[in-house]
């Protein structure tokens, strides 16, 4: 490929060369696209209904009741939570100048700009009058008062810094020296714009509940939050690193030089230690926050006993098993324990939006997903892993740079 | 860390978990015990004149199942008996104790010592460890409604023991330590047995528990109708008689006087006539204006105020509207009943010139009352339109007929039929006020319209003055509420339009838009 | 009847329907009395309230929305919440004072949680008091999150959907009218005027009348203050509203965090950056 690449030219070439690469690669009928393709074909189909029909039954259950389903509490607080994983390994390559854990900065990178992208266009399906969706960004009224507006912003700019993160991989991709120069140069400022932003929404979906304060039981909300979330943040995106990296490990091995494959032990070691130590700061943080609230007596409650899942068995038992994974070099603890943390996430996440709101509403009329809620959210995440090994096949995300981009 | 710990720490943590999950849940105090089942209600030992702080939740002693468990037994197996055979209801039995441990000791050898030896000999018992009486309970302090010996009970207890006050009445001769019966002294128990314990004198539980239950034990043995003597006989089940009730009951005899002027020296008002007799009827009994003593207002309120009378001065005792034993307040508590709040309600108690003259005549006027229902009467229609169609603001319905007279006759016939608002309303002025607020009636002319105050449309500035739609709607409904008439509908007064059914609002419900 | 009286009660009739409507000097010269810059509100004493459900009907067609049928009281029996298309709703409370009857629709506080909320501000609270919903708006519901009072709502059920909810008569309003509730009123449960008057008003009614309402006055400073606010001769819990709001005006819960958002905007570049370069330093 490095070959060819050097002999584009001209735009016709261009062309060419784009529609080649545009053509399947590998085996149509595996097990992955024999479930993923119908799922996602459904799912467009869904989306045109949903578009005409509005949000309402029979398209999804919200209700005056409960406006945020998996829509924003799965697809967009989880989501962007697991797409974490980019602004930390950025911040250790490139500002503190970890050099182990650069073959897997691309594949996260990637990871989390195609997780963006996917989810904004959740949040595009989620309002109810999407035709006005740029309005806050178009200035038809800037609501500078609001969290969310600020969190749209800083959505739409970190999207564009990891795009200028991953763009040298695109430009060696296509062959294009002189500009793979100037957008590696970028690459460092793209990384402080990007931690920061990432900083501050992270913390920001947060702080989106924050006046829904008697809403949200009382052991979950606190005026915290938002550090909460952006902590939680670190070990789930790492959490889903890890998660992901196992998968594509195994699909995309022939990639993979050896020197990747003996290094990457150590890596998933190492994040397994940032992950335990930022989870520790967490559980303490939970607990710290616990006990200032005062809220013993809701312990034993059925909402009590849900709390203590998500902090004791999906915080907690999750940090130990990575303290025992990193000390033992066990990869398999530490794959368990990516897992675990990263339902615990999930059902945090999913708490604020739908579980532990509103809480003292009967079973009878809560909230529970309807199936084209589901399989939307599914052709989402299928059509996102479906770009992400279409780019990884081709540009070089987990495979080598080429020769010439290499020496920098 | 070894494989081993951590299994460990792992397992620690899923059971702790477990344990809070499969806890039972709702244990929740507020569903233990239902209002209402008195019995089941105990009675808090707490002793704190001699505990002072208690280490552990106060005994809720169940007083009447114990009567039940001990009925052969007798009261004798806790309580002492006198030289005559009366029980002196004391427990522990001497309670002389003097220090707190001491009385601690006394309770719980009591107490525990019975139980053991009845359960020893295989009877049913009670318990015998800390934690089964000293439990914490909350809710119920106040379940035993102090027992009130109204005019009726009184009256009761007089027709059954053949009106021998001596049974019960008595003074204390120091001399001869023993109690001895004077005519024409009979007072409030309270008089004496105050509500202190450990005095001098008994205190009025004592007195009463040791008179009361002791008789009436007494007369039961005899077979002789006789009151009750377990605490819900007295305390829970004893019924609250109405003053309707009590009208039939004789006035009790202390030789009292029928009709009084109330006057003082150096007061400036004139007397006040005051029928004492037709007070008692509508009276509980003497201790509902009398205090603990049955001597007259000044005897401990003189015109300045004694230290006997708390301080309160006289005309302050007679006119105090918050207090249920002055003149002022008892009548001004009358007005929220049914028949009175509803115009009373809405007229806040202005003083008029004269005002005080109602009472302060000077002068007994016997028949006043009577003569001035017959003036009522006669100059009712003379100026009281009987119907009033209310058309001004009708949009959907048609006018209001109102049916002014008879309005009019049934407020006059309330009043006439009541003394209390026979004496005040002297002037028909005073009911027809009850609506037309603020305006003339005892001229010849009619009172002005509604209208002519309450404006038809809004007045943003004026909030304290209801628009006309308002003012007819709260004067009538908060009236009829108050009477507890019965509750109202729309159509009760308003007939509905049936000319434009496109404006009937039922008709236009079915149209979905 | 004959038929000059009843033309006479006619006439009489649509004097007093035009004789309610007109309201224009009457608003203008309270606007001006406090110089524009006092909030309207509503006082609902629900002592007074009679549950006839006027209001539901007049807000109904004031603002086009399907009109709700009053002819029987078998709507008390459920509690009903504000829908997208029933602004307010009277729901009846058995109390130990009896049946009271309470009205609900947005309180339009005095910070509405709704507006900071708001991304376009679609959401507005106009000085005048009432707050109101713009078409800008882009559907994504964190006013309901946010509304302590759950007023908020989404038509769900259309593709092209609106947030509804009361506006307090805005348009009326702005023809000098009072709000159609408050105009059908026939008891005057509800009370039109600047806010600082009908507390006043309140006060003093609870003052004249100790007996008859609890020492309270719902909205005087409930989430920092509302427009719409309650007497009540019951404490408010037993009759629907929410005790523990707090006097915290909501949108203050989330200015802590966008207070710290400029600061980080601007430190952590900085500070990423110095680190990178120390390090850098060091390996060199």
């Amino acid at each position: 490929m490095n070959g060819k690449t050097a002999t584009i030219e001209s735009f016709k070439d261009f062309m060419i060369f784009i529609r080649s690469e545009l053509k399947p690669k590998g085996r149509i009928f595996t097990i992955f696209n024999v479930i993923s393709a119908p799922i996602i074909l459904l799912g467009a189909i869904l989306i045109v209904y949903r578009l005409a029909k509005g949000l309402g039954w029979p398209v999804t259950n919200l209700s005056q009741d409960f406006p945020w389903g998996i829509w924003i509490g799965f697809d967009v607080m989880t989501g962007v939570a697991f797409a974490g994983g980019a602004y930390v390994l950025t911040f250790v390559v490139y500002v503190l100048g970890a050099k182990k854990y650069h073959p897997i900065i691309r594949a996260t990178v990637l990871n989390g700009f195609l997780a963006y992208v996917f989810y904004t266009g959740a949040i595009f399906l989620d309002c109810g009058r999407w035709w006005n969706i740029v309005n806050p960004m178009i200035g038809n009224e800037f609501g500078v008062n609001s969290v969310l507006f600020l969190v749209a912003w800083h959505f739409l700019l970190y999207t564009l810094a990891e795009l200028v993160e991953f763009s040298p991989a695109i430009a060696e991709w296509l062959g294009w020296k002189k500009i793979r120069k100037i957008l590696g140069s970028l690459t460092l400022g793209a990384v402080i714009f990007g931690i920061t932003l990432s900083t501050l929404h992270q913390s920001g979906l947060g702080a989106l509940v924050m006046m829904a304060k008697w809403k949200i039981h009382p052991l979950w909300y606190t005026e915290f939050i938002p550090v909460l979330f952006f902590i939680s943040s670190i070990f789930a995106g790492l959490s889903m690193v890890i998660f992901e990296g196992t998968i594509s490990h195994r699909v995309f091995s022939q990639q993979i030089d050896e020197e990747h494959h003996r290094t990457y032990d150590d890596i998933l070691v190492g994040l397994g230690k940032i992950c335990a130590v930022a989870m520790v700061g967490y559980f303490f943080l939970k607990v710290l926050v616990f006990i200032h609230g005062k809220h013993w007596s809701l312990i034993n409650t059925p909402m009590g006993y849900w709390y203590l899942l998500e902090l004791i068995g999906l915080v907690l038992i999750p940090c130990l098993i990575f303290v025992q994974g990193v000390k033992d070099r066990n990869l398999l603890s530490i794959r368990v324990a990516a897992i675990l943390t990263m339902a615990g996430i999930i059902i945090n996440r999913l708490n604020y939006v739908f579980i532990a709101y509103k809480w003292y509403i009967p079973m009878s009329e809560r909230y529970f997903p309807t199936w084209i809620e589901i399989v939307i959210t599914l052709a989402i995440v299928f059509a996102e892993i479906w770009v992400f090994r279409w780019i990884v096949n081709r540009m070089p995300v987990l495979k080598e740079s080429p020769e010439w981009a290499r020496e920098e | 860390m070894n494989r081993k710990l951590f299994t460990f720490i792992v397992l620690i943590g899923i059971c702790t978990y477990c344990f809070f999950l499969f806890r039972e849940t709702g244990k929740i105090w507020s569903a233990e015990y239902k209002a209402g089942n008195a019995v089941a209600r105990p009675i808090f030992i707490s002793d704190t004149d001699m505990f002072k702080e208690l280490e552990r939740p106060p005994v809720g002693f169940y007083h009447d199942k114990h009567t039940v468990a001990l009925e052969k037994e007798g009261c004798g197996v806790c309580h002492l008996q006198d030289e005559k055979g009366r029980f002196i209801f004391k427990y522990p039995k001497l309670r002389d104790e003097k220090t707190r441990q001491s009385l601690m000791n006394s309770y719980h050898d009591n107490c525990i010592g019975c139980h053991r030896e009845r359960a020893k000999a295989g009877k049913k018992s009670g318990a015998v460890t800390c934690g089964e009486c000293h439990v914490v309970k909350k809710g119920y302090e106040e379940w035993l409604r102090p027992v009130e010996l109204d005019h009726y009970l009184h009256y009761q207890h007089e027709k059954a023991l053949d009106k021998k006050c001596e049974l019960c009445h008595h003074l204390y001769n120091e001399e001869e330590k023993k109690p001895i019966y004077k005519k024409g002294t009979e007072s409030s128990c309270r008089d004496c047995h105050r509500g202190k314990e450990g005095g001098k004198t008994a205190s009025f539980r004592k007195a009463a528990h040791a008179d009361c239950i002791n008789c009436h034990m007494e007369h039961n043995r005899e077979g002789k109708t006789a009151g009750p003597s377990n605490c819900k006989g007295c305390h829970v089940e004893m019924k609250q008689r109405t003053i309707s009730e009590m009208l039939a009951v004789p006035r009790p005899e202390r030789g009292q006087p029928d009709k009084v002027i109330i006057s003082s020296e150096d007061a400036r008002m004139k007397g006040v006539p005051f029928d004492h007799r037709s007070h008692e009827s509508y009276t509980r009994s003497c201790r509902t204006c009398h205090h603990k003593t049955l001597n007259n207002c000044k005897t401990c309120h003189p015109l300045k105020g004694s230290a006997k009378g708390n301080k309160v001065a006289l005309a302050d005792a007679y006119h105090r509207a918050s207090s249920g034993r002055s003149c002022v307040g008892c009548h001004e508590s009358k007005k929220s009943e049914p028949n009175c709040a509803g115009c009373h309600h809405s007229i806040k108690g202005a003083l008029t010139n004269g005002y005080c003259l109602v009472c302060h005549s000077g002068s007994s006027r016997e028949d006043q009352a009577v003569r001035r229902l017959e003036t009522l009467n006669a100059s009712l229609p003379e100026m009281a339109p009987e119907v009033i169609d209310i058309g001004v603001l009708k949009k959907k319905y048609m006018p209001v007929r109102f049916p002014h007279l008879a309005h009019v006759r049934k407020l006059f016939e309330i009043s006439n039929r009541n003394r209390l608002a026979n004496y005040f309303h002297a002037d028909k002025a005073a009911i027809c006020a009850g609506c037309h607020h603020y305006t003339p009636i005892e001229h010849k002319s009619p009172p002005p319209f509604c209208r002519d105050c309450h404006n038809v449309s809004f007045d943003l500035q004026d909030l304290k003055k209801p628009r006309l739609v308002a003012a007819y709607h709260l004067q009538c409904i908060n009236c009829h509420k108050r009477m507890k008439l019965k509750p109202l509908k729309c159509t009760d007064c308003h007939a509905e339009k049936l000319m434009d059914k496109s404006l009937s609002h039922k008709n236009r419900s079915i149209k979905v838009r | 009847m004959d038929r000059r009286e009843f033309l006479k009660t006619i006439g009489i009739g649509i004097g007093g329907v035009a004789c309610g409507d007109i309201l224009i000097p009457s608003i203008v010269k309270a606007q001006n009395a406090f110089g524009g810059n006092e909030f309207f509100g509503v006082l609902v004493d629900t002592t007074r309230c009679i549950g006839c459900m006027r209001c539901e009907m007049a807000c109904a067609e004031a603002h086009n929305l399907p009109l709700p049928d009053i002819s029987n009281d078998s709507v008390f029996e459920k509690k009903r919440n504000t829908t997208e298309t029933r602004w307010t709703v009277v729901n009846r409370y058995e109390t130990e004072k009896g049946k009271i009857f309470v009205k609900q629709q947005c309180m339009h506080c005095n910070q509405p949680a709704c507006v900071a909320a708001c991304l376009v501000k679609a959401m507005k609270k106009r000085k005048e008091a009432h707050v109101t919903w713009d078409t800008n708006c882009i559907g994504c519901r964190l006013c309901m999150v946010s509304c302590p009072f759950d007023m908020p709502k989404l038509e769900y059920n259309s593709p092209l959907p609106k947030i509804q909810k009361c506006n307090l008569c805005w348009d009326r309003f702005q023809e000098g009218k009072l709000p159609a509730c408050v105009e059908a009123c026939p008891v005057e449960a509800l009370k039109f005027g600047a806010r600082r008057d009908l507390l006043d008003e309140a006060n003093s009614r609870i003052f004249q009348n100790p007996h008859n309402y609890v020492h309270h006055v719902y909205g005087g400073h409930e989430v920092g203050g509302t427009s719409y606010i309650y007497l009540s001769a019951v404490p408010f819990e037993q009759i629907g509203f929410r005790g523990d709001l707090g006097t915290t005006p909501y949108p203050e819960f989330t200015t802590g965090f966008l207070h710290a958002v400029p600061f980080v905007d601007v430190l952590w570049p900085l500070i990423l950056l110095g680190i990178n370069r120390a390090i850098r330093r060091e390996e060199d």
